[in-house]
């Protein structure tokens, strides 16, 4: 390839990939959550052999037992190993065993997709963790270079993906209010969403933006004279998405968690990525007010009165280019609609709804798509959660949408689980897609792999089971497929099963599949 | 010479139960009242927390028993059931001090069952205080380091000194 051509030529091109901070030599899956910039969470051909001829070969190589029963981290593999949060924990595993090599504790659970980025000559991570904020550590060992806050405040939650872009890294945070509005004595709620970006070098601020910028006032009073506050909330659970074109990152928001709203909850930002300016803002529902104190019915005292239906947007946009060079950002709401939109102006090309949606409804954790077949892979969880909602038409399972017209080309439809409890119908978990297949898996842990240009089911794997681990010291048990998913990386499926933050199937299994090579 | 009769275990069990769920409930109407959870900062801190759940115990308890401790050497529970503090092997009231000490062993358990690490070692320190009770001479721990008995009150003799009569123990 280029060496070929002239030795100084390759000489030079080096120089340029150090100076751009990309590693020229080692290979990784993907760069954080959605696999690149853009968040389309869809592998070349180059990155990803599996596909419909293959696919059914699939055996399952190792297992690996987490140190959690609700993995939300998302790995990267570069080289030879596998980067994954493991509970409290960050751990480097041999890919080609699964025999664990290193581990780096944090103070909270890994939360994040690990990324990757090759700083001042060195491969370094990034990842957050969910009360601790931002770490960067080596590749190559287990040593801290940074660690790093954006929002200051106490109650900040990092389950969004940092971004690294360039000398920043992107980091997006929630708030922990959302839960702690359960306990009346608590007067909710005075912190929002947030993303700041940080120098990648030293984890310095260089900007930090609310999403929402007027503070909390006293708006009434819940137990006793305990206060309510408001704005609050507008919480960012997914990772940002980069747009070199326009130097711009787009961010969703959830809802409020107090009344009155603001106007940026259940929206799509655009913001300057060198100043923090916002661009633009477009709401998508208004007036959304909604904590985890109304899961005791809409007489608690933080209960926002009346309560929203709690529709965000926490998967990550995806800024697409169609075939004819129209640029789109597609952003799934957990109202079960797909939005499409301009990314200029942030103005709606086109809304199309699939289903009922709600709490933990509708585009739960994020989308994929599929550039050759100009295919958006739309999976809608589906539990009724209000009267309303229950009398609108259900539609769980996973539907490939034509990004050019908003078009369903198929759709799976997923109207029973299992026999346990929770195993609620439709898909939550984010898909991942390559050329020609789409890979989903459901709350009753079966993992599933469709064509990609049709929707048949080529192959199925029912992880609800306990596994042989690698380590004989550890077990390993899979449960409900949620968050992250999966990953396909060269001839392997890579995919976490169990999670049980919302009372799903919780499991600690890391799967591993590959094909056989022999 | 005076003549007392110590407190069954089951009078003064009752006692403990009927005034815990008094002392909750003074917490919940103080801990409101007080704003002193509302804000964020307690709930991310355990040593905040602690601090500001005990004192709000402390100062429900207080109001609650306070007048009647000082007066009378008697809790809500304890006046209901007929019971007193004394100070050992008399039927004076406890001591002040003794009675504030004695007081503590409420709003940590308050603590201890509301949240974290800490609060569960106070809970089992506070129940291996109240284990000596089972002894012959019904004394908890505190008790024995405070020289305080738990007297009945005879109910036929509520005039004047409402002396009480000698029974053996255990």
């Amino acid at each position: 390839m280029i060496t070929k051509k002239s030795p100084l030529v390759a000489l030079f091109v080096a120089l340029l990939l150090v100076g751009s901070g990309v590693s020229a030599e080692t290979e990784k899956s993907g760069h954080g959550w959605g696999l690149n910039v853009h968040n389309h969470r869809f592998q070349t051909i180059e990155k990803s052999t599996l596909n419909t001829a293959n696919v059914g070969e699939l055996k399952l190589k190792w297992v690996y037992g987490l140190n959690t029963s609700a993995q939300r981290s998302y790995p990267l593999v570069f080289g030879d190993v596998l980067y994954i949060g493991d509970g409290p924990a960050l751990t480097a595993i041999e890919l080609a065993s699964g025999v664990a090599l290193w581990s780096f504790e944090t103070d909270s659970d890994v939360t994040t997709a690990i990324t990757h980025a090759n700083v001042e000559g060195e491969d370094r991570l990034f990842f957050s963790a969910r009360t601790d904020g931002v770490y960067s550590i080596s590749a190559d060992e287990p040593r801290l270079i940074w660690r790093g806050r954006t929002n200051l405040r106490r109650t900040a939650s990092y389950t969004g993906s940092p971004l690294p872009i360039g000398d920043q890294l992107f980091v997006p945070s929630a708030s922990t209010e959302i839960g702690l509005a359960m306990i009346p004595f608590f007067g909710c709620c005075t912190d929002t969403g947030a993303v700041g970006a940080l120098d990648i070098r030293t984890g310095e601020t260089n900007w930090f933006l609310r999403t929402i910028q007027e503070p909390a006032k006293p708006v009434g009073y819940g137990f006793l004279l305990v206060r309510r506050f408001a704005p609050s909330g507008a919480p960012v659970w997914g990772a940002p998405t980069y747009d070199e074109k326009r130097d711009s990152i787009y961010f969703g928001t959830g809802q409020n968690y107090s009344l009155p709203a603001s106007k940026t909850s259940d929206a799509i930002f655009s913001v300057d990525a060198t100043s923090g300016e916002i661009n633009w803002v477009t709401q998508f529902t208004e007036n959304d007010a909604y904590n985890l104190g109304c899961s005791f019915g809409p007489q608690h005292w933080n209960c926002p009165d009346p309560p929203g239906p709690d529709v965000d947007f926490g998967a990550p946009a995806i800024l697409y280019t169609t075939p004819s060079g129209q640029e789109i950002l597609l952003a799934g709401q957990k109202s079960s609609d797909l939005h499409a939109i301009n990314p200029d102006d942030g103005s709606v090309l086109w809304t199309r709804n699939f289903g009922r949606g709600g709490l933990l409804g509708g585009v739960h954790h994020g989308m994929a798509v599929n550039p050759r077949l100009n295919l958006v892979y739309v999976p809608i969880f589906d539990i009724v959660t209000d009267l309303e909602r229950f009398m609108m038409e259900a539609n769980p399972g996973l539907h490939a949408v034509d990004i050019d017209t908003g078009e369903v080309r198929w759709s799976a439809k997923h109207e029973t689980a299992c026999s346990e409890r929770n195993c609620w119908p439709g898909i939550s978990v984010a898909p991942i897609a390559n050329d020609s297949l789409v890979v989903v898996g459901t709350i009753g842990g079966e993992l599933l792999v469709y064509d990609a240009a049709t929707g048949e089911l080529l192959w199925s794997y029912k992880t609800h089971q306990p596994f042989d681990t690698v380590d004989e010291d550890s077990s390993a048990h899979g449960g409900a497929f949620d968050v992250a998913g999966a990953l396909l990386y060269k001839d392997m499926l890579i995919v976490t099963s169990g999670y049980s933050s919302f009372e799903q199937l919780g499991g600690n299994a890391l799967l591993v599949f590959g094909l056989d090579n022999d | 010479m005076t003549e007392i009769e110590l407190a069954t275990r089951w009078r003064r069990l009752s006692a403990a139960l009927i005034d815990f769920i008094l002392v909750m409930i003074a917490v919940a109407v103080v801990l409101g009242t007080t704003r002193l959870l509302e804000s964020a900062e307690p709930w991310v801190d355990d040593a905040v927390f602690n601090l500001r759940v005990f004192l709000g115990g402390a100062l429900a308890y207080l109001i609650l028993n306070g007048a009647l401790l000082v007066l009378r050497g008697q809790t809500i529970a304890k006046f209901m059931l007929g019971m007193k503090i004394v100070k050992s092997g008399t039927d004076d009231r406890a001591p002040i001090w003794a009675l504030i000490v004695r007081s503590l062993f409420i709003p940590p358990v308050f603590v201890a069952i509301m949240f974290n690490d800490l609060g569960s070692y106070i809970f089992w320190a506070a129940l291996v205080c109240y284990c000596p009770i089972f002894y012959k001479h019904r004394k908890c721990l505190y008790d024995y380091v405070l020289k305080t008995d738990v007297i009945r009150l005879q109910r036929t003799d509520t005039s004047a000194s409402q002396k009480a009569t000698t029974q053996s123990a255990g």
